[in-house]
């Protein structure tokens, strides 16, 4: 690795910028067939919590000019029914089959579309189509009595949810000070702005869809199965997608119905979700309950850790919101016990939301660690000192880089942590103002990925891989990447993702891509450098040792300068060669080794209450990152404002209300369900340490996004408590969790 | 599919000729409220009659008597933006600039945000049970999600708040409404222009049908320079208040020699307490003096089990403007 690099951490625009900003880039739902017209599909959701469909009256349909035609299970056979929601090839949202057969499990779930010429004709039709039901007892509030209770093993990564070391009782006798409290996060969306969408266009067997879909592969091959057509005849196209944060993750019902659908009326079909289809269709983080016990020695050692995580699942997803997982590694403690328990109601189902587990685990756990530095009468950061640790405490491995105690000194400095004063007792004005931190942390993970690299005759560069730019800055990455390899700049290079007819990468999940692009684009970019070197040889020339440079439309290596005009022979046009990895990291079955792989960072948050009304304000977060070689300084720092910003919305805004006795999500739209705007964000202060990672892949980058929203919740909890003396141990926290207490 | 004839009305009496001949028309001017209730299918009207057109509704008239005649078509940023309503009435301006978004507010009509309608959570859902938008169906927000709702002015029909920021400044004001119908002009009071709940929560307004607002006036009141208005809500912006205050205030002395007070959000409509005012006038102008007309405002508030923070919230807001007002006036 150059560390010199004129490419590698340069704050280098987006090269799809122009298009994003001249609204040139499409969207899925902007897509329209090479010929003809689509059909325009809505959908027809259930109004009951549990049930029976017994019967659909249409009668009110037949009369309207420009219905097509209606779907449902009544239609038979249309999708082959999906067993097992992850046999290898695919992950679905849900282990169900859409139109399976006449079950209700849950409000909002997808009964029936309904297609006609326009979408307005559609939507009149789908809100005419008369359902009648047979309802039965459904489990809707959380603490039901009868709802069943499973505790699930492994979550989706393979990683254990039920873990026990030590002996957590002898480890509470040990202690001075312990700290049991119970912590409850709301049921959120992920409310991209951009709804899901799906057009389906059928020629003969062949299927090519445009989706908005965080993972094109998962998505064909979801959509192949259910079709019953062989994979390799399913195109899934999305080379632009407008946000997904976890809700197009895997692969929901409604895109096996717009292909089912496209297929019955032989036509294109397009269907865009409304943004109340959003609510139900396509997951949500679930309501949890976390009981945390912190117990610790009079040096603020850790004796004892219990974090035990209630939430709650579908009868038909089986999506674990995994809060405890962060607490089995993060802290050096010997005697633990995590648990994860799911009550089965007849909600919509769940599914990761921006850092599923670790988010609202950390509000748990971040939270109980200031409530004990409190007790102790210790300085928080210097509590989390005296717990770090250099061993992951699952496994006992080293971690392959880990810099979190300079993350803590940088943020400390950064916010002017010593300006921090006892609990209500920092006033200026009408504000009570506070100072808090908690630690951030998020997996490195890293999926098999092929790339295909190019050169051409005008010297340019092509690199393809069946990945997806969610909105991060993937495109410039792999620009840079494929740049930095040959020696030139990222306009030299195109790139095509977005596609899964190109050599197969990850679904954009799990902060991954990056790493997992790392890994195929240097063995991609060696296999093309030696084909060139072979051709340069085949042609008498012999290149040096020195490092194969494409620039100018030429190849260069020491002395030696060949047109890559001459170099590719005018029958071929081109040189391709193919590379990657087939290594897995961070997932249970992955690539043996004695390391583990981490990021890690500390947020700090300034808050200034009102001391009458309660009113929060966050004037400055600070946040200091570890998380290996930045590739892009600009796209990177913009994950983390984002970030920063999802972590505001979920300390003191976001929240979806369900009405306990129906099952409705009542308030599912943007004007109602709250997210921070621009007046709520402000100073953001954010520094990446930039240590590269060398043992996770060739560019030592772990990959970002995820870690910034970590913690932020917990972080700006804390700083309430320091502003205020209150401590609230629920999300969001809003003006009247304070109002009564407030120390006017 | 459902289909509505679109009507431009060239003058008063077209617009109020067509609402005439149409039972099951409305009137549109922004549109900002009407069109989003019109996808959710909780408005389904047969004609919307276009009064974009109509010629000198969009006016603002500063008098020479003090008042302000505000053109029902005037838009929210006009009149937030107009000089003479920034320095006689700096409340309604303060009100609508903390309403809403820039460019909801370019859209949006005085004439509309008197109509506007209420943000409850089941009044647009076809699924939930709401005496405003299917009379006699019944309540989901009584013992549901009520936070947002309101506690006074609610009856054992309906609980919802009202949304309008605006509308709380000019209930302070004392502002008349006038309209014009088939049989010519009429003057509302503003406290008489929006109905409290009661039996029939579907009734909102005293407008007939047929009935066109052409102009809001803001009588004369030389304290309301001395004015503001206070909006406490979940973010810093594009939120439906908790709570909000309109207040003007004049001393004599540290005396309240007059005051007007209005609550947003926390009524059925916009809230004034004339008990309130009686205490403040003629007492000294201090925190006890404030804190007891805020107790006196909220008597008989009658609290849900989400939204009983707000009598407590607008108490100390009550108290918090009359003081910022108080420094103002010295």
């Amino acid at each position: 690795m150059n560390v010199n690099s004129t490419v590698i951490g340069k704050p280098i625009s987006r090269v799809d910028g122009r298009l994003k900003t001249t609204g040139a880039a499409r969207y899925a739902a902007d897509h329209r067939p090479v010929e003809g017209r689509p059909l325009h599909a809505v959908l027809v959701k259930s109004s009951i919590a549990s049930g029976r469909i017994t019967g659909f009256d249409l009668s009110a349909l037949q009369s309207m000019s420009g219905f097509v035609r209606f779907v449902s299970h009544l239609d038979g056979a249309l999708i082959r029914t999906i067993k097992n929601p992850v046999d290898g090839a695919f992950a679905a949202g849900e282990e169900y089959t859409p139109f399976e057969n006449d079950r209700v499990h849950f409000v909002g779930q997808h009964i029936g579309l309904v297609v006609a010429q326009t979408l307005e004709v559609a939507e009149a039709a789908a809100k005419a189509v008369v359902v009648d039901y047979e309802t039965s007892a459904a489990r809707i509030e959380f603490a039901d009595p009868t709802a069943e209770v499973r505790q699930p093993d492994l979550y989706n990564t393979g990683e254990e949810l039920q873990v026990s070391r030590g002996h957590v009782e002898a480890g509470l006798v040990e202690a001075v000070e312990i700290v049991k409290a119970t912590y409850t996060t709301p049921i959120e969306h992920h409310n991209p702005i951009e709804p899901s969408a799906t057009l389906a266009v059928w020629d003969g067997d062949h299927l090519t869809i445009y989706d908005a879909t965080q993972g094109s592969v998962n998505d064909k091959n979801y959509v192949a199965f259910g079709m019953s057509v062989d994979p390799k005849n399913v195109r899934v196209l999305n080379p632009f997608i407008g946000g997904g944060f976890g809700c197009k993750g895997f692969t929901w019902p409604h895109t096996l119905i717009a292909a089912a659908a496209a297929r019955a009326v032989e036509q294109p079909v397009l269907l865009v979700l409304s943004r109340k289809d959003m609510y139900t269709s396509c997951g949500h983080r679930p309501y949890t309950e976390q009981e945390v016990t912190l117990a610790a020695d009079a040096d603020g050692v850790l004796t004892a850790t219990r974090h035990r995580t209630q939430s709650y699942r579908s009868l038909v997803g089986d999506h674990v919101e995994p809060c405890g997982m962060t607490t089995a590694m993060l802290y050096q403690c010997d005697n633990l016990e995590v648990t994860h328990s799911v009550r089965v109601l007849n909600r919509p189902s769940g599914t990761p939301l921006r850092s599923p587990g670790e988010a609202p685990g950390t509000f748990a756990l971040e939270s109980a660690m200031d409530e004990l530095a409190e007790k102790l009468g210790m300085d928080p950061v210097d509590l989390r000192r005296r717990n770090h640790t250099d061993i992951d405490q699952r496994n006992g491995r080293k971690w392959s880089s880990k810099h979190l105690l300079e993350c803590y000194d940088r943020g400390a400095e950064k916010i002017g942590w010593g300006r921090r004063k006892a609990p209500g007792q920092w006033r200026d004005g009408n504000d009570l103002v506070g100072l808090g931190m908690a630690t951030a942390c998020y997996p490195g993970y890293r999926m098999p990925t092929q790339t295909r690299l190019t050169l051409d005759r005008d010297g340019t560069l092509h690199v393809g891989v069946a990945v997806q730019d969610i909105g991060t800055g993937l495109y410039t990455v792999l620009a840079q990447m494929v740049a930095e390899r040959f020696g030139t700049s990222p306009e030299n290079v195109r790139v095509l993702i977005g596609d899964s007819d190109l050599p197969p990468g990850p679904l954009a999940g799990g902060s991954m891509t990056t790493a997992s692009v790392a890994a195929a684009v240097d063995d991609g970019c060696r296999a093309l450098s030696e084909k060139l070197r072979a051709r340069l040889v085949d042609m008498g020339h012999t290149p040096g040792n020195e490092p194969l440079v494409i620039d100018g439309g030429a190849l260069r290596s020491g002395p030696l300068s060949v047109p890559a005009a001459e170099v590719i022979p005018t029958d071929v046009h081109e040189i391709v060669a193919e590379g990657g990895s087939d290594d897995t990291y961070g997932f249970t079955g992955g690539v043996e080794t004695d390391k583990s792989f981490y990021s890690f960072g500390a947020i700090f948050a300034e808050v200034r209450i009102d001391r009458d009304f309660g009113i929060i304000r966050v004037p400055k977060m600070t946040g200091v990152f570890d998380v290996g070689r930045v590739i892009n300084a600009k796209t990177a720092r913009s994950q983390m404002l984002g970030g920063m910003t999802f972590g505001i919305g979920m300390a003191l805004m976001e929240e979806t209300f369900i009405d306990d006795k129906t099952g409705r999500f009542v308030n599912p739209s943007l004007g109602e369900y709250y997210v921070p705007v621009n007046a709520d964000v402000n100073e953001f202060d954010v520094e990446m340490l930039d240590i590269p990672d060398y043992d996770f892949n060739p560019f030592g980058a772990r990959g970002l996004g995820e870690i910034s929203n970590v913690g932020a919740s917990a972080a700006i909890a804390n700083a309430v408590y320091n502003a205020t003396g209150i401590r609230v141990r629920h999300l969001p926290i809003r003006l009247d969790d304070l109002l009564e207490d407030l120390p006017r | 599919m459902h289909e509505f004839t679109l009507i431009r009305a060239e003058t008063d009496e077209a617009a109020v000729s067509a609402l005439t001949a149409h039972p099951d028309a409305r009137l549109i001017a922004g549109g900002t409220n009407l069109v989003d209730l019109m996808k959710e299918g909780v408005e389904t009207p047969t004609h919307l009659i276009d009064i974009n057109g109509l010629g000198d509704l969009d006016r603002i008239e500063a008098r020479a008597d003090g008042s302000i005649m505000i053109g029902a078509l005037s838009s929210n940023s006009s009149v937030a933006w107009n000089a003479d309503i920034q320095s006689r009435f700096p409340m309604i301006s303060d009100a609508i600039l903390a309403g809403a978004t820039t460019q909801l507010r370019n859209m949006a009509t005085m004439g509309g945000n008197l109509l506007q309608k209420n943000r409850c959570f089941y009044y647009p859902d076809h699924n939930a049970r709401c005496n405003k938008r299917e009379p006699g169906s019944g309540c989901d927000a009584m013992d549901g999600v009520n936070r947002m709702c309101a506690v006074l002015g609610t009856s054992d029909q309906c609980i919802a708040a009202h949304p309008s920021d605006v509308c709380v400044a000019l209930r302070a004001l004392d502002a008349i409404v006038h309209v014009k119908g088939v049989e010519g002009h009429r003057a509302i009071e503003f406290a008489d222009f929006h109905k409290l709940p009661g039996g029939t929560p579907h009734v909102e307004f005293d407008l007939a049908h047929n009935e066109l607002i052409t102009g809001i006036e803001v009588p004369g009141l030389p304290f309301a320079a001395n004015s503001t208005y206070l909006k406490l809500r979940d973010r810093t912006s594009y939120a439906f208040a908790l709570v909000s205050i309109a207040a003007a205030l004049k001393l004599d002395g540290d005396t309240v020699d007059d005051v007007r007070l209005a609550v947003g959000s926390v009524g059925t409509v916009p809230w004034r307490s004339a008990g309130a005012e009686d205490a403040m006038r003629g007492a000294p102008a201090t925190a006890a003096t404030f804190s007891k007309a805020a107790e006196i405002f909220f008597e008989g508030a009658k609290p849900r089990a989400g939204n009983g923070f707000k009598i407590e919230l607008a108490k100390r807001a009550i108290v918090r403007v009359m003081e910022t007002l108080k420094e103002q006036a010295a």
